[in-house]
Parts: C-alpha cells; sequence; structure tokens
C-alpha cells in the first residue's frame, strides 16, 4: 500500500461527497494514487451503479483497476483503455471525465455497462510528478544496448532545471538537423529533400559507461504500450521477449477475452485513428481469381506440377474431393496457398470509419478544436491493431487533444508560442564530462501529453461527447416478426426475422472474419408435441449492418397449441426470447 | 594417496548402499504419464550427482510440468556451459516423443563414465529433458477411450462452434471399446463419396470417375450431444501446444489451433519463461509424429529471413540425420510439409537463438514406403507412402490383425445405423513395439550427435609482442569445434542477448578489436570501452581472432565469456 497523502484524502472525500470533481480543477492531472482515490470514491458514492476491479498488477505490483459503471447484466459493454503508455495524461483525465459524465446521464447506462481503464501503466505515470520529471518506462531494467551491463546509461539533468528534456550536437553522422527556418526546431534527415543530417539527438545526460552512447540504457523496463502481438516489434528490447511478455499487456488482453460482451472497445492513447485512418500493409487477401503456386503437401495431395500456378478457384475445386475425408476446408487452402493475416482494414470497416470520422470532425469543431489538426497511426504492436486485426472488435484509438494546425509546419512549437510559453526551453550550450559541447532543451517533452488545463477542458469534453453518441448509435438486434403457417396435416412452418435497429453494424467486417465473437443466431427449440423436421436448429449471420435483418425458417410437426421456443443471441448486441404457439400465431 | 584410495572406495561402498540401480524401462512399448513418473524420479534417485528433478509449473488441469535437468557441477556452473533442450509429446496423442526423449535420458546416464562421447558432452554441456509437454492430452490418451489422432491439443476450452458454450460435444465410444474410432454408412448407390475396395470391404476406396458410390464417412465415434444438429463439432479444446508460441504467432482465424494470443495456455507460459533465463541453450529437440521427417523452420515463408550461418549448421546436423536414420528426410517446415506459426522450434530460435529440430518419428512401415530420394521434397505426412490395402495387409500378416478393429453395425440416434471401426488409436502415428527401441535408439544417436553440436570453445594461440617500451600487442586465437555458432545470427537479429564478451585482467586495455583476415593483419577497432570488447561470436567449426594493445602488468588473465558457448580463460605472459 502507498503511504496517503493529505491531497489524496481530501479528494477521496470531496468525491465521496458526490461533488462534480473533475472539470473545475484547476490542475486535470492526478498522480497515480489521485486516481486510485477518485476510483475508490465514484465507486463508493455510487454504489447502485459504479464497482471497482482488479485486473491485475503492474511489473511492480501495483493493482490495474477497471471502474464498471451500468449493470453486468447489459446486453452490452464498451471498454475504454486508457494510457497503457504512463505519460499520456489526457488520456486518464479523458477517461475520468468520461466517467463524471455517465454517471451523470440519465441513459447511457441503460443499456450500456461501460468498462473504464483510466491508467493502465500505474509504473511509468508518476514520472511527471519526480524530480527531475521525465518521459520513462517503468519496470525491471533490461539490457538495453546489449552490452551485458544492466540500466547502466540513463538521463541525467545535466542543467538542474528538473526536467529530462532533450540534448543534441553537431555530429555529420547524426539523423537530425535544425529547421533552417527555426533553429530551435529539430528535423530528421530526409536526404530526398535536400535535408542533411548534421546532428544527433538523444535523451539529456552523460555517457556513464563510456561506449559513446548517450542514454542508452536506462534503468527502466518495458513498455507495456508496444507488446501486443499484431506487428509485434521483433529486436525492440522494451517490447518484451514476445508478445503479452509485459504484465500489463497480459492483463488487458485476458480482461478482454473474459469480456466478449464488449460490443465497442476506445483506446485512448496517442493515436487517433479516424483523424489519421490505419492504412495496411503486405499484400491483398487472395481472391478465387488469384493465381498462386502450390507448396507443401498441396501437389501430391492433389496431383498438381509443383511449377506451374494455379488460380485458388481451380485448386478449391480439385481440393473439394478430399474435403470430406480429410476434413480440410476452403480456410486450410488459402492457409496454405497465402498464410498470414489480413494485411489492411477491411473496406466495409473504412467506409464505417469515414462516416464516424465525419461527425467526429463537427464534435471538434463545436468543442473549439481544429477538425484537420495532425495525428498518428496506432504503432505496430500497440493495443489497437490487436484489438481490430486479432482480437475481433470494432474499435477506434483516440488522442483527445492535439495542436492545431500550423503554417510552420511545427504544430506543437506554434502552440507553445501562444499558449504554453514556459514549454518552450532555450537549448543552453554545456560541456559534457567527456568534453563534448552539447545544447539541452527544446520543448518540454509531456506538453503535448498533458496540455494546460484550460485548453485540455474543451477536448475531455468533445471525446466524452463522442462517446456518449456511439453508445447511442450501436448495433440494438430485435425480434421484428414472427409467423407460423399452417402447411396441411400437422406440419407448421416458422419464420422468424431480427432486424438491427442501431446505425453501426452488429460486427466488423474483420471482427466477423476473426470468427471469435459469437455470430448473429436465431434459434428454435422446440417443445412438449413439436417434433422438427430436419437437423438444423440455428439460423446464423456473421454480420448485420445498421437496419439490415434476417430470416430463420423451420418446419415442425405438432398438434396445434404446441409450443416451440424462438431464441435470438448475439455477443454484444441484445437479444430476444419468445414463445410461440402453433395455430396461435400469425 | 592410499588415504584417497580407501575414501574413494568407502564413498562406493555407500553409494551401493544407498543409492537405487537406474531404471529400466522396457523400450518395446510406451508408458503411461505416471510410469514416465517413476522412471524420472528413478533416475533422480540413481544420479543424484548429475540430475536435478523440478517441475516448471503447472498444466491447464494443474498438472506438474516436469523437466530433468542433467548437468555435472564438478565441471563447473550450469549458467557458464552450453545448453541442449529436449522435449516429446508436445502433441498429447504423440506418445512416443516421451520415450525417445527418455531413451536419449537413459543413454546418457547409463553411458556416463563408459563411453568417452558421452561423457565428454555431459561434463562440458546442460542438458535439459521435457518428456512431456502436453501432459494433460498425454494422460488423456492413454485412460481413453481415445484415437490416434484425440488427445493431440491442449485442454484450454474453446468455443469451436460458437455458440456460446464450450467444450460441450466432443467424440463419445459409443459402443464401449475403449477406442474412439470412425463411423461410416452404406447408402443407396449413387448417393455415396465412396465404394468398397472389392478385394477387402474394410477399406473404403474414393471414386473413380464414372463410378457410383454406395458409402459416405462420418467422421469421429460420437453424438449431437448439445441437440444443435451438429455432431462432435465442439470437443475438448482445441488449443495446439505447437501453435501458441511467441515468435511468428498468427491468430485463429488464420490457423486452426491458436490461442487468443501466444503463450496465453500455462503449458507454454511456464517452459517459455524457464527458457527465457537459460540463454546458454542453443540447440533445441522436439520429438513428433509422424512421417519420418526431420524438421527445421520456419514455419511460415513471411519468417524475418534466417541468417546463413545459422542454416549452415542446420544443414550440417540434419543432412548426418538423414544417414543416421534411413528413411527420414531432412526438411524445411513451410516449404516442405505445411505452414505453422507460433512452433516451439520457430520459438526458441526466434526469442532464444537456439536451433531447433522437429523429429517427426515414424511412418509406414518401412517395407512398405517407397523409395524416396533423400533430401527430396513434397510431403508424406497425409499418407503418403503406403497405400490402405498395403497397411492392412501388413496389419494382418504380421499383426495378426491387431490394429485394425473391424467394422460393426451401430444404432446412431441421429444418422440410423452406422458402422463403427477403424485403426486402433496406438497405430500408423507410432511402430509396433518390436520395432520400437530401433526408432528409439536411431532418434535418440542423431540427438546426442545433435546436442554435441553445442559450442566447444578452446584457445588455440595465444601471442604477446612488445610494441613499445611498456605496450603489448596480445593476440589471441578462439577455437569452436563444433557446429553451431557461439552466437547464431539470430541471435544478432532478433537483438536477443548480449554478443560474447572478451576481457583482460592485470593490464590496461588502450585499444582492442577483431582480427578479420590473420594472414594480412587486417583489424577491425572497437571504438569505444576497450577494455570491454564485444565479440560476434565463433563460427561453427570455424576461429575468431582478437587483439589488444595493453600497457604495463607481468601477465593479462584473458576470460572470453559466450552465453551460448561457456567461458574459457587464458593466461598470457608479457616478456
Amino acid at each position: 500500500m502507498e503511504a496517503t497523502l493529505p491531497i489524496q484524502r481530501t479528494l477521496t472525500a470531496f468525491v465521496a461527497s458526490g461533488a462534480a470533481l473533475f472539470v473545475t480543477a484547476q490542475d486535470p492531472y492526478r498522480n497515480r494514487a489521485e486516481v486510485q482515490a477518485a476510483l475508490e470514491g465514484l465507486a463508493k458514492s455510487h454504489p447502485s451503479k459504479a464497482s471497482l476491479e482488479r485486473i491485475g498488477a503492474s511489473t511492480e505490483g501495483r493493482p490495474l483497476w477497471v471502474l464498471r459503471l451500468g449493470s453486468p447484466k447489459a446486453p452490452r459493454a464498451i471498454f475504454v483503455a486508457a494510457n497503457l503508455e504512463g505519460h499520456a495524461h489526457a488520456s486518464t483525465a479523458a477517461t475520468l471525465h468520461l466517467a463524471e459524465a455517465l454517471l451523470a446521464s440519465k441513459d447511457a447506462l441503460e443499456n450500456t455497462s461501460w468498462l473504464l481503464a483510466p491508467l493502465l501503466n500505474p509504473d511509468a505515470h508518476d514520472a511527471k510528478w519526480e524530480k527531475p520529471r521525465g518521459l520513462r518506462a517503468a519496470g525491471r531494467p533490461l539490457d538495453k544496448d546489449l552490452d551485458g551491463l544492466v540500466g547502466e546509461d540513463g538521463p541525467d539533468d545535466l542543467d538542474g532545471d528538473g526536467l529530462l528534456s532533450a540534448m543534441r550536437f553537431p555530429d555529420p553522422k547524426g539523423a537530425w538537423l535544425p529547421d533552417p527556418a527555426d533553429a530551435r526546431v529539430m528535423l530528421p534527415a530526409d536526404p530526398a529533400k535536400g535535408r542533411h543530417g548534421s546532428h544527433q539527438m538523444v535523451p539529456e545526460g552523460k555517457d556513464d559507461d563510456r561506449d559513446g552512447q548517450y542514454n542508452e540504457d536506462s534503468a527502466t523496463g518495458l513498455r507495456p504500450e508496444r507488446g501486443f502481438p499484431r506487428g509485434f516489434p521483433v529486436g525492440d528490447r522494451e517490447a518484451g521477449p514476445w508478445p503479452g511478455g509485459a504484465p500489463e499487456t497480459k492483463a488487458v488482453m485476458d480482461f478482454l477475452l473474459a469480456h466478449r460482451e464488449i460490443a465497442l472497445a476506445v483506446v485512448l492513447g496517442p493515436a487517433n485513428t479516424l483523424l489519421e485512418p490505419p492504412k495496411g500493409s503486405g499484400a491483398p487477401a487472395l481472391t478465387d481469381s488469384s493465381r498462386v503456386r502450390p507448396t507443401g503437401f498441396l501437389p501430391r495431395m492433389l496431383g498438381l506440377d509443383p511449377t506451374q500456378d494455379y488460380s485458388v478457384a481451380e485448386l478449391w475445386e480439385m481440393a473439394r474431393s478430399q474435403a470430406t475425408v480429410l476434413g480440410f476446408t476452403r480456410d486450410d487452402l488459402l492457409q496454405q496457398l497465402q498464410p498470414g493475416e489480413a494485411a489492411a482494414p477491411a473496406a466495409e470497416d473504412a467506409s464505417h470509419w469515414e462516416k464516424l470520422t465525419e461527425s467526429y470532425r463537427k464534435t471538434l469543431e463545436a468543442k473549439g478544436q481544429d477538425p484537420k489538426r495532425a495525428a498518428q497511426a496506432p504503432a505496430a504492436g500497440s493495443l489497437w491493431p490487436w484489438l481490430y486485426y486479432h482480437y475481433g472488435v470494432q474499435t477506434v484509438a483516440l488522442d483527445v487533444w492535439g495542436p492545431p494546425k500550423a503554417k510552420t509546419g511545427h504544430d506543437l512549437w506554434a502552440f507553445a508560442e501562444v499558449q504554453a510559453k514556459e514549454a518552450v526551453r532555450p537549448w543552453k550550450p554545456l560541456t559534457l564530462p567527456d568534453g563534448r559541447k552539447v545544447e539541452v532543451g527544446g520543448l518540454d517533452p509531456f506538453l503535448g501529453l498533458a496540455p494546460p488545463a484550460a485548453v485540455l477542458k474543451p477536448a475531455l469534453e468533445a471525446t466524452t461527447d463522442t462517446l456518449l453518441a456511439w453508445e447511442r448509435q450501436l448495433a440494438r438486434v430485435a425480434l421484428v416478426e414472427a409467423q407460423v403457417l399452417p402447411l396441411g396435416g400437422d406440419l407448421w412452418r416458422i419464420t422468424a426475422t431480427a432486424r438491427n435497429d442501431g446505425a453501426w453494424p452488429t460486427h466488423g467486417r474483420q471482427e466477423a472474419r476473426t470468427r471469435n465473437g459469437l455470430p448473429v443466431r436465431l434459434e428454435l427449440t422446440p417443445g412438449k408435441g413439436c417434433t422438427p423436421q430436419g437437423m438444423n436448429r440455428a439460423a446464423l449471420t456473421e454480420r448485420l449492418e445498421g437496419g439490415a435483418s434476417f430470416q430463420g425458417t423451420w418446419v415442425v410437426r405438432g398438434e396445434k397449441g404446441a409450443e416451440a421456443t424462438l431464441t435470438l443471441r448475439t455477443g454484444h448486441a441484445g437479444g430476444a426470447t419468445r414463445v410461440i404457439r402453433l395455430g396461435q400465431e400469425r | 594417496m592410499t588415504r584417497l584410495a580407501i575414501a574413494l572406495l568407502a564413498g562406493l561402498g555407500l553409494m551401493a548402499q544407498t543409492r537405487p540401480l537406474p531404471p529400466d524401462p522396457a523400450f518395446n512399448r510406451v508408458h503411461d504419464n505416471d510410469a514416465i513418473l517413476g522412471f524420472l524420479r528413478g533416475y533422480a534417485a540413481a544420479y543424484p550427482d548429475l540430475v536435478t528433478l523440478e517441475t516448471l509449473g503447472k498444466s491447464t488441469q494443474g498438472q506438474d510440468l516436469w523437466c530433468l535437468t542433467v548437468h555435472n557441477p564438478k565441471t563447473g556452473k550450469p549458467d557458464q556451459k552450453p545448453a541442449a533442450w529436449i522435449d516429446g509429446a508436445t502433441h498429447g496423442n504423440e506418445v512416443q516423443g516421451t520415450e525417445t526423449a527418455l531413451y536419449t535420458l537413459h543413454t546418457v546416464l547409463t553411458q556416463y563414465g563408459k563411453r568417452a562421447a558421452i561423457t565428454e558432452l555431459v561434463d562440458r554441456a546442460v542438458l535439459y529433458f521435457i518428456p512431456m509437454v502436453n501432459v494433460d492430452g498425454r494422460r488423456a490418451w492413454f485412460k481413453g477411450p481415445a484415437g490416434m489422432n484425440t488427445f493431440r491439443g491442449l485442454f484450454m476450452p474453446v468455443d469451436d462452434d460458437r455458440d456460446g458454450r464450450v467444450d460441450e460435444d466432443g467424440p463419445e465410444d459409443l459402443n464401449g471399446d475403449g477406442l474412439l474410432a470412425q463411423m461410416r454408412q452404406k447408402v443407396l448407390l449413387g448417393l455415396g463419396t465412396h465404394r468398397l475396395d472389392p478385394k477387402d470391404p474394410r477399406i473404403l476406396v474414393p471414386l473413380e470417375p464414372g463410378e457410383k458410390g454406395d458409402y459416405v464417412l462420418l467422421g469421429e465415434e460420437g453424438l449431437d450431444s448439445d441437440g444443435d444438429g451438429l455432431v462432435n463439432e465442439d470437443g475438448p479444446g482445441y488449443v495446439d501446444a505447437n501453435r501458441i508460441w511467441g515468435y511468428d504467432y498468427a491468430p485463429r482465424y488464420v490457423q486452426s489451433g491458436a490461442p487468443d494470443y501466444p503463450l496465453q495456455p500455462a503449458e507454454g507460459r511456464a517452459l517459455a519463461l524457464f527458457q527465457l533465463s537459460r540463454p546458454h541453450v542453443s540447440l533445441v529437440m522436439s520429438f513428433h509424429n509422424t512421417g519420418r521427417m526431420i524438421l527445421r523452420g520456419p514455419g511460415a515463408r513471411t519468417s524475418r529471413p534466417w541468417p546463413a550461418q545459422d542454416i549452415k549448421a542446420f544443414d550440417l546436423m540434419g543432412r548426418e540425420g538423414e544417414k543416421m536414420l534411413p528413411g527420414y528426410r531432412y526438411l524445411v517446415s513451410w516449404k516442405d510439409l505445411y505452414v505453422s506459426y507460433g512452433d516451439s522450434t520457430d520459438h526458441a530460435y526466434g526469442t532464444l537463438g537456439a536451433l531447433g529440430f522437429v523429429n517427426e518419428l515414424w511412418g509406414p512401415p518401412s517395407d512398405l514406403q517407397p523409395k524416396v530420394p533423400a533430401g527430396s521434397t513434397g510431403g508424406n505426412a497425409f499418407g503418403g507412402g503406403a497405400s490402405d490395402q498395403d497397411r492392412m495387409k501388413w496389419n494382418d500378416r504380421l499383426t495378426f490383425g491387431r490394429q485394425f478393429v473391424p467394422w460393426k453395425g451401430f444404432q446412431h440416434p441421429q444418422y440410423g445405423l452406422v458402422e463403427i471401426g477403424g485403426w486402433a488409436k496406438d497405430t500408423n502415428r507410432m511402430p509396433e513395439g518390436w520395432l520400437l527401441e530401433e526408432e528409439c535408439h536411431r532418434n535418440a544417436a542423431f540427438t546426442l550427435h545433435c546436442a554435441m553440436q553445442v559450442p566447444q570453445l578452446s584457445v588455440l594461440d595465444q601471442k604477446a609482442t612488445r610494441e613499445g617500451k611498456d605496450t603489448w600487442r596480445i593476440t589471441l586465437t578462439l577455437r569452436n569445434d563444433k557446429a553451431i555458432p557461439t552466437v547464431p545470427g539470430v541471435v544478432l537479429l532478433n537483438r536477443l542477448h548480449r554478443m560474447d564478451l572478451a576481457t583482460l585482467e592485470g593490464v590496461k586495455v588502450l585499444a582492442s578489436g577483431i582480427v578479420t583476415d590473420r594472414l594480412r593483419d587486417t583489424r577491425v577497432y572497437q571504438e569505444h570501452r576497450p577494455e570491454r570488447l564485444l565479440v560476434p561470436g565463433v563460427p561453427g567449426e570455424g576461429t575468431t581472432t582478437l587483439f589488444f594493445l595493453v600497457e604495463g602488468g607481468a601477465e593479462a588473465r584473458f576470460t572470453y565469456d559466450s552465453i551460448k558457448g561457456g567461458v574459457v580463460k587464458a593466461t598470457v605472459p608479457l616478456k
């Protein structure tokens, strides 16, 4: 247990009193003890609506919390995962802001359970309040530079200003150069644009281990935000030895897997998939007409010439006869022909995101944000790609805030000069113990991650409004019609229709492809005196677009008045049960 | 001298009194998990100076995951020696993988001190034996009812048919004979996909063009247990212990048997964590069945390219294996067999830097197998090599019909009248007992040949030359006598652990580096920290020459510390 600070006690009491805590506070950023106190306060002050679940522990053993708002029996859930980076402070603030708004809302908890994880990397989080402060990872040190020494060369506050900022020095081998138009700003070298590297830029500090590299092996460990399976960055020591190697990464995945009722997963952090839609990479998926060369067991199994190309359709035609015997499916064939994952987002998903982006930009504008501001796409190995490509759920990443576009191209610098002058650190010349002359300064690295309170407030509102609007638009499937038609004798035909009354599809296209969640399922369970004709009980569809419907048809034998039960089931779009009687239903 | 001899004799006498004799397992049959554990405990009791038996964690069903380590503490610390890893039964139904690992272990322990090659291996390397990886599946296979293909996977529940329930409709032993056999049904001529072989009605043959069929295959013995109209559509698992690993993983929609994320099942995580803290392992052997193959990765063509120096070491071992194991072919997994992601040997290679082989034990009886030229490709895992007719004849003549359970009628609640029968569970994938021992022996010999290829370092040559008044040039040549490099290429490619580290004590190091061409004295200097010279290894069956420019001292004490190659030291007098 961590010691309770006076401020924490005050906050706990404040929250417990039910007062709106957040929006009015001067400093919207809280350290991890205050975040935990806020969560405990909300759970305590709203016992019927809120509860707190510990979903695991960080590398250093701190609890990872999920705040549940709404009933666990709700037909679906929305998961908000924030701040796996530890230093994405605006995302933690946004999650707590959202929690306040949900508890104040009339209907947002009615059909949806909200699972809010405001701070998924508590270990790295409090670096903002440390002296000196700097962006750092957490946990057991690694040998990042593979020299056999562990955590032997971290950053130092050379100029004693309490901040670990950047350090630059001339080096013709360097990958950076000062912008000719504004020498304070460093640009990455790009020979194609005539920009040749003239400087190295590294974290502030001396070469403690005298290996010629500066601050390349700080005494900190894994970065859980880089350690997810999709696009896992092999060779990045901080991503972990394998995907899911960091306890935070594993805890988030385990929690998601235990909550298949999640209809929408929102990642709050450095990426924004609406302003910077993720692009794919790699080869396009095979279609029936793609021509490929069979490898492995295929030539022998199908009697093919291994030096020839065949179309996928031809190969499946030949493999089909073997299918029953070997349990060999078309998917098995495709795996052998073009093994691998989806390379890019599905077209259907991209067009759905375009619609979301359109209304998101309007919300940004209404809250005084620049709707055309720059944003980052999710990094390979981060949570969003895993959610979209592997876990299979409709998912959006939002970055809460970003500086408006500036004419200079240096958005954050331009913003700082007008609204956060103290974040501009002039480059200070220094001489290192090894004799090298360097400059220390640049922009405060926390500026973009924790912008000033006045700027953050409307950005939080834009994020919260966006999520509340989506909740109202998610798929909800209803049993809209059930018919029983007499076919003569004692035979009856039962027809049932289900419809998605939401604006979002029940499943994303890639979600459906992963086949991890439940499909939309219409099932007939015959009651006493009612015998089904044929063995198939359920009609399935993998996804229903907004407004789309689908039908199940069964034929049964039975006396008038005999019962059967129709069940509509989905993983996260609601369901229904209706008992029908033969001859009494139309 | 005499006193020492007496003490030794007394010691031996004590040993004879307290130490039990080593187990003597019969290798003409397979043993269930309890018997295997009994043997492991027996070896631990009989060889307490060489053997540690420990559990690495728990399986999905809560069973211990046993690891037996062979290590001679008298010849050095374990983390300063090279190491090899030998496992079996990653697939629960591939049971004789365990016997083959056990045979290897038995050979090592009983031949130690008798055969120089074995003694030398045990004295210079650590050997890890994990004979039952999928301990749950193997137990279920022995306990039965089971078939030859059942209980391959782990028991992590998966909702295979996506109806919201897990593992609710697996196969059943309908006729109570202990075997999960096959079901077939006679149908109207013209409705079938097969017909009876006119010479042997036990065999169904696919139709030739123009023929009509009167039989269909209905799959594994079982019912519609959950009333959804489908038979055996959601059995135990299915997560495949050889698709769960943390390198080149792919999700379930890309390949069935994958977990939700790598190393999600308890078995994989426990083993991977144990390996992670033992980067000295440079050779992995994993026993599977079937098909008589010596497989190496990559499992998929999309894998990062494998460095040539590693392929060279694989080839040296694999080609030797083709000679030691008649009928076995050395193949590349994705290209010659099938594509798979996240297998244990790719994980060992990509995250540990250890060269891994999967030996697919056994295949059709060798007298039935057509001659395939060594090194040729083309899968035989899908029944290639021997026809059903040949197998049946072999069953009749050489096993007196033991292997095949004749078809018998059964009134099936969903399908109506069906026939149940087929190959017994301990057939096809494994040899008959009277063939098992040779199979075990040859594979153990090949495994030990590979284990002997873990790096073996020595200082081949050392020289000190005076360069100035008090400055010396020291040149040292290291030799690796074995096939596996001390720093496999993948270690550098994937940034797995530090390179080899060369240091000198007793002198001040002014500069250091590597001599890339000894005859022309071409040198590459390390720019910084010359006192910690990082060396990208000593190649397989090759040398690396280092130089140091030093100041002062009567002698330089040299240490070469290789994570995978062990530690070697030398003293260089400066005179």
